[in-house]
């Protein structure tokens, strides 16, 4: 029997709410995401971990969701950019993105965002140098990534 | 100078993007996410070499794979393309029926 063809029962929280979901043992977290909990808000760049696009929350740290295994995260907690707005109200965070012109295309948003989230959960009140280099693991090929790093820092100490 | 934000309506103001809000909340929709009724999945199979003749392209072994509905390679183009006058300038790479870079046509093509 191959064992990457085995279905196996996972638990995990994302956004919040509880998911109980049969998955092959081969699915990535990001598939998984994408396919089964119709969360598209994660992209798919590259799929080798590489541009920081399918970058998630997985218990309080990033992980490029593109490199884990759905099985991987049972039992986890995940926050993706649908769980960044709290009732229908966009955070400081994505206002400032907005207001900063940190967005383009658009592709790198949802992982950029969450890199920033991790960033200023971590540390309120970081420096230009600290936002730098949370951000990385995300490529962003149409910014310059100088708006991006405007927006994150007009949050920080600013936190919503 | 100075009163040119009255003068204009538009000039010498910013304005946020339209689609700003649906890029930050991840609902904007790309083409990567569609799933139309019927969709089928592709997948390119490239040419390990830069320059090498194509004596053949076996894609019976890809047939056989439960699901699988075509194989499409250069030859399909070859004898049922309209356009393949132009696809054989402009795109000799997918032209690659018997060679790859075909004629030596690519001097003259552009980037």
């Amino acid at each position: 029997m191959d064992a990457y063809k085995e279905n196996i029962d996972i638990t995990l929280k994302v956004n919040g709410i509880e998911y109980r979901e049969n998955v092959p043992a081969n699915m990535t977290l990001l598939h998984f995401l994408k396919e089964r909990l119709m969360l598209a808000g994660t992209k798919e760049g590259c799929s080798i971990g590489e541009c920081g696009a399918c970058t998630i929350i997985m218990n309080g740290r990033t992980v490029t969701s593109c490199l884990v295994l759905a099985v991987e995260a049972d039992g986890a907690e995940i926050s993706t950019i649908e769980g960044e707005a709290k009732d229908g109200q966009l955070s400081a965070l994505q206002k400032a993105f907005i207001e900063y012109g940190g967005i383009q295309c658009g592709f790198c948003t949802p992982g950029m965002i969450m890199s920033a989230r991790e960033l200023l959960d971590r540390n309120p009140n970081p420096s230009r140098e600290e936002i730098t280099e949370a951000i990385a693991g995300n490529l962003c090929r149409c910014t310059g990534y100088e708006p991006i790093i405007d927006a994150i820092e007009a949050v920080a100490g600013n936190k919503s | 100078m100075n009163d040119s934000k009255n003068k204009y309506n538009h000039i010498g103001k910013g304005y946020a993007r339209k689609d700003g809000a649906e890029k930050v909340t991840g609902t904007a929709v790309y083409v990567h996410d569609l799933a139309i009724q019927g969709m089928l999945y592709a997948k390119t199979v490239i040419s390990p070499h830069a320059y090498a003749r194509i004596k053949g392209i076996d894609t019976g072994e890809a047939l056989k794979i439960p699901g699988v509905r075509a194989v499409v390679t250069g030859k399909s183009l070859i004898t049922r393309s309209v356009y393949m006058w132009w696809i054989r300038i402009y795109w000799p790479g997918i032209m690659c029926a018997t060679r790859v870079s075909p004629w030596l046509l690519w001097p003259l093509i552009p980037s």
